[in-house]
């Protein structure tokens, strides 16, 4: 018994090493993927911030809770901000936020070491509201709306097959069929998502087709529109994102569209997006298994609403 | 004790049941009648023997939003053929005044503490002349003519969109506001048409309402200060018709007199097919910048109206009477 116990502890300690732990603000460290989900921001409004009712006269708050509950970003490289519009500026006297409208660079995507992912509360502040020239009532829709600065990472493992045709029998890792291999990827924790990816041998190269898709409520917007978003945006300036496609030979692909801010990948009316690029092969000649590494950044635009009543009780 | 405590339950109940009608301003701007006259079923004569004083009872109600004011009252005017009718003289309420055959009057429209508004009764003293021996009787007409000033206030939300290209998500969507429901006055907006033109700016636009509206009522336009004399049968200096009182959103406004930053052409409004209508342009610019937004928009159109009621009364021959 007593030449057991010390072989007893190491085995608890082991145990209890293995089991969850924390890190130090306390929150549990997961092994879970993050890189899930569909969503970038979720917006809300705090209750009652703005209230459903208000009298000509008063003060009011609009307190906007604003969560990333996507993967990205996983450093202190946050950039978005928030607009509030879709009210007579003549009818709330001396509004603004406090402090700024842009959230804050810490407000990190999901990861192990916060699966939550940062939150934030911005306040729109309104000194008065009235209801201009005496009216009985005033019912804004008030919209906030956040552009936001996003990246999507899809790293779907793909057979890689330099002789796919080749004579000997061999067993290999992986097969590419004579008409290609199509991959269905599930989201990547981002409102943008590569859905599918499809592979293709030619003699010389490795061709891969990308599908892209708006996978969110909200509107893709080119990536160069931080100053443009969300209150000047026009025909151009939507449904538009930037590629890069690497594997770990050749991280130059030649694609088509380009994929770069000359020649971006541009979503059709449903959302969907599409890019094909060609690689080279491998030195080698034996089939494996690799990371097709897809990259994809945009601007992203969601709003949330609120129709509020402004009552004249002066009248 | 039981009989006070009974007492002070049946003033309770009459106190739940017997509240008012109070009105919204939805309510108290609704309908298509102004001033309207009527004749009571009780006490109205029909024959009258020659010779003889009788009396011919009117009411008049403003059954619309807008008041008549003591500095800008209603007129009743009276007509009969005076080879057969003698005036002489009226029956009138506190308030109104006679001179002749008219008598001004001032009458309350609908508003917030009584959802009907003011009802007034009036009562004309009339003496039949003798008629021709050779008749046992001639029948004669007693016309009734209200002429006053009125207005029709029209409020809703508009969406103002300065940049319709813009792909950001809009709180609103604008849209040609109709009404059928009228506003509380015999002329009733119909349609406010929106429309967003180029400014003098590239960077601005110029927000233009086209306006229209109906004579819903059974009436005819006067002018809202030339009225009186339309009653008295005479023309007035200014063309009779719809004028802009007063138009405003945001914190832009034109009112009649005064001018502002929105300018209405034609005034009065001009008669098309089915009603009249005026454009009200925003002389300055809103910037295309401009996210869209809800405002509450305001127009007061006002125009004189004239309204008659007549009633036929037989005159009788005092020997035809006798022989019945």
């Amino acid at each position: 018994m007593r030449k057991s116990w010390p072989l007893v502890l190491l085995l608890v300690l082991l145990l209890t090493a293995c089991g969850s732990s924390r890190n130090r603000n306390g929150e549990g460290i997961s092994e879970k993927d993050y890189r899930t989900g569909t969503e970038g921001l979720q917006l809300t409004f705090m209750q009652n911030n703005p209230p459903d009712k208000v009298f000509a006269g008063s003060e009011m708050d609009v307190l906007v809770e604003v969560r990333n509950a996507g993967a990205y970003p996983d450093t202190d490289a946050f950039d978005g901000k928030l607009e509030i519009y879709g009210y007579d500026r003549k009818a709330f006297v001396r509004g603004g936020w406090d402090g700024s409208n842009f959230i804050g660079r810490t407000l990190q995507g999901k990861s192990q070491f916060g699966p939550s992912g940062g939150r934030e509360v911005k306040q729109f502040h309104v000194d008065e509201v009235t209801t201009l020239f005496g009216a009985e009532f005033y019912e804004p829709t008030l919209v906030v709306a956040a552009c936001y600065k996003y990246r999507t990472i899809a790293e779907p493992l793909v057979c890689i097959d330099p002789e796919p045709f080749t004579v000997f029998d061999e067993n290999k890792v992986c097969t590419i069929p004579s008409n290609g291999k199509s991959y269905s990827l599930s989201n990547q924790g981002a409102p943008v998502a590569v859905t599918k990816v499809t592979e293709e041998v030619s003699a010389k190269n490795l061709h891969f087709g990308i599908y892209i898709q708006n996978v969110g409520e909200g509107k893709v917007v080119d990536e160069n529109t931080r100053n443009d978003c969300p209150l000047s945006l026009d025909y151009n300036d939507v449904d538009r994102v930037l590629v890069q496609v690497k594997l770990p030979w050749d991280g130059a692909p030649r694609c088509q569209p380009r994929g770069d801010s000359a020649d971006p990948v541009r979503l059709d009316e449903s959302g969907n997006g599409y890019i094909y690029c060609t690689f080279t092969k491998p030195t080698t000649k034996s089939a494996f298994e690799t990371i097709l590494q897809v990259q994809v950044d945009y601007r992203y635009l969601d709003t949330i609403q609120k129709k509020i009543r402004i009552v004249n009780i002066n009248r | 004790m039981r009989i006070s405590l009974l007492f002070l339950a049946l003033v309770l109940l009459t106190a739940c049941f017997n509240t008012p009608e109070t009105a919204t301003d939805e309510k108290l701007h609704s309908g298509i009648e102004g001033v309207v006259l009527s004749l009571p079923d009780e006490g109205l004569p029909e024959e009258v023997l020659e010779g003889e004083r009788f009396m011919v009872p009117l009411i008049v109600e403003n059954l619309g939003a807008y008041t008549l004011e003591r500095e800008a009252p209603g007129a009743v005017q009276l007509t009969i053929e005076p080879d057969l009718v003698l005036f002489e003289s009226w029956d009138v309420p506190p308030g109104a005044q006679d001179s002749g055959q008219t008598v001004l009057f001032p009458l309350r429209g609908k508003s917030v503490a009584s959802i009907a508004g003011e009802k007034s009764r009036l009562r004309v003293i009339l003496k039949a002349k003798p008629i021709a021996a050779t008749l046992n009787a001639r029948d004669t007409r007693v016309v009734f003519s209200v002429c006053y000033p009125y207005r029709t206030q029209f409020e809703e939300q508009v969406c103002i969109d300065p940049s319709p290209d813009s792909q950001m998500t809009k709180s609103c969507e604008p849209e040609t506001l109709e009404s059928v429901d009228g506003q509380g006055g015999p002329i009733e907006i119909t349609e406010v048409q929106q429309l967003v033109l180029p400014g003098e700016h590239p960077d601005d636009v110029n927000v233009q309402f086209i306006i229209r509206a109906e004579n819903s009522g059974d009436g005819l336009l006067l002018h809202h200060e030339d009225y009186p004399l339309s009653c008295l049968g005479r023309d007035g200096s200014r063309k009779p018709g719809v004028y802009i009182k007063k138009i405003a959103f945001s914190d832009f406004s034109y009112v009649e007199g005064k001018g502002g930053d929105i300018e209405c052409y034609p005034l009065p409004m001009r008669e098309v097919a089915g009603g009249y209508e005026t454009r009200c342009l925003l002389t300055q610019g809103i910037q295309r910048s401009t996210p869209a937004y809800t405002t509450p928009l305001s127009i007061e159109l006002a125009y004189g109206y004239k309204e008659t009621i007549s009633h036929e009364v037989r005159i009788l021959s005092v020997s035809s009477e006798r022989s019945h």
